[in-house]
């Protein structure tokens, strides 16, 4: 990104006069805005797209009033978090309770900086890129913990504790199943784990025919993408028939909607990231971005799917899963993936 | 050695329930869905169904059966006159009450009171959940 805006300095005359700080620091905040402006279309279209899939999935219509075919329900929906009052209860530690989602969004944030949408298309292509995401995730945990704190009621607390749980559990799995492929790319950066795959699916590291272990690795991954984004059957942070709506019990209009937001972006980004690493990301028969974003969107797809199939699993059912089940199928993984990188 | 063969068979088990159950949810995900866009499509009502009367105060003969067999007394019935000569000024049922019973339509001798097929009866006041029939057809006859 970087030498783009070098160049651009070199070949545009006016640019020359001004310092280069602040033109890199308005290229920063154009590059946040472009992709703030990305995140929140996707959110809308995947709220719509999920109340749409889920209402045909129950044999009903889902939105149908606002606009063809409802279509235009996100855009209400967003106007009316826009208008409604943003309130905070009297027990609520302020400062906290107003940080909380601002936190749980830049988590969800900040991994755009090294998705790739294609070749070329890239914010940064970072060395280290998929070990960034990772743990730049956890960011997110410190914001749902301070958000069931600072709210001072005991739904948001229990949610928040559960969220703590559920999601320190289901890094340990996700990082092991990152280093099944780490093994075979030899690199974290998320570029040299594309090239390591090919442009047919049998190339690519989901598949079994390339490596068992990292095609076992690839749903190891997906599954713990799934409980460290709360989405069903892991939404134990925000169960409904227990918790009245978790961590953002009390949070209402903006503040809730950046909850909202971070919520399908954090998905958008466990999707993106799956696909980069164990599908191919832009390899495909397509243009580059076709490819990326069909299958990342194609994964945000069976995520719904999912969530509209099973029901929510218990606490202790959803820490057997993480620690009896996932983990010890990952190490297995990570020690196969390593010794057939190594032998053959 | 069996828990072990446990362990694998409940994974087995899961994935398994699992694809069976996205299979369910796909197959209604291109079914037509069952439900209506209400105001705009409305359900079709079965013969023999118990909705909102209908009345024919040209075959009534206000002989009061109706009034009298109500087992909550809904039916307001106001006339002059008798038999065929009678001149009905007040025939109102009080859907707020009204158990759809269907008993008013087995006496009625004349057969003019039915049940009809209508059941919309979203109103603001109450007062409006009473429906005059004598009233409706008396603007029907002048129109």
């Amino acid at each position: 990104m970087q030498s783009y805006i070098d160049a651009l300095i070199q070949n545009i005359g006016i640019l020359q006069q001004v310092p280069p700080l602040i033109i890199y620091t308005a290229a920063i905040l154009l590059g946040c805005a472009v992709v703030f402006g990305y995140i929140s279309v996707v959110a809308m279209i995947m709220i719509y797209a999920e109340r749409k899939v889920a209402g045909h999935m129950q044999s009903r219509y889902g939105p149908m009033r606002v606009g063809p075919h409802g279509i235009l329900q996100s855009v209400a929906d967003s106007i009316k978090l826009l208008l409604k009052e943003d309130t905070v209860p009297d027990k609520a530690h302020r400062f906290l309770f107003k940080l909380a989602p601002l936190l749980v969004f830049a988590g969800a944030f900040v991994p755009f900086a090294v998705l790739p949408f294609s070749e070329h298309l890239v914010i940064s292509r970072m060395n280290i890129g998929i070990f960034y995401i990772l743990s730049l995730a956890a960011i997110e945990v410190i914001g749902v913990i301070m958000a069931g704190w600072a709210s001072g009621s005991k739904w948001s607390l229990y949610g928040g504790m559960r969220l703590a749980a559920q999601m320190v559990s289901y890094e340990i799995p996700m990082a092991l199943a990152v280093l099944t492929v780490v093994a075979f790319s030899g690199h974290l950066g998320l570029h040299e784990i594309t090239h390591a795959q090919g442009k047919w699916p049998w190339e690519w590291f989901a598949s079994p025919l390339k490596s068992p272990f990292t095609a076992v690795g690839f749903v190891v991954f997906y599954i713990a993408g799934l409980a460290s984004t709360k989405r069903l059957p892991f939404d134990l942070p925000e169960a409904e028939s227990e918790l009245v709506a978790g961590f953002h019990t009390e949070y209402s209009g903006m503040r809730f909607a950046y909850f909202f937001i971070g919520e399908y972006t954090a998905m958008y980004v466990v999707c993106a990231a799956t696909a980069v690493l164990f599908l191919g990301g832009w390899n495909g028969p397509f243009p580059g971005v076709v490819n990326m974003l069909g299958k990342t969107f194609f994964l945000l797809f069976v995520m719904i799917w999912l969530r509209w199939t099973l029901p929510r699993l218990r606490i202790d059912q959803v820490i057997f899963v993480c620690l009896k089940v996932l983990l010890p199928i990952s190490l297995i993984c990570v020690i196969g993936a390593a010794l057939q990188a190594v032998l053959f | 050695m069996r828990a072990v063969a446990n362990y694998f068979r409940d994974i087995v088990a899961a994935i398994y329930t699992i694809t069976l159950g996205l299979g369910v949810t796909m197959k209604c995900l291109f079914s037509k869905p069952v439900t209506l866009q209400y105001p705009d499509e409305r359900p079709e009502v079965p013969d023999g169904y118990r909705g909102i009367h209908t009345y024919e105060i040209e075959k009534c003969i206000a002989c009061n059966l109706c009034v009298q067999i109500c087992p909550i007394t809904c039916i307001t019935l106001a006339y002059e006159g008798k038999g065929k000569n009678a001149v009905i000024h007040q025939y109102d049922i009080d859907y707020t009450k009204c158990l759809f019973c269907h008993l008013c339509c087995e006496v009625c001798p004349t057969d003019c009171v039915h049940m009809g097929k209508e059941f919309d009866l979203a109103s603001y006041t109450r007062a409006e959940c009473v429906i005059p029939f004598a009233k409706a057809a008396a603007v029907q006859k002048q129109e």
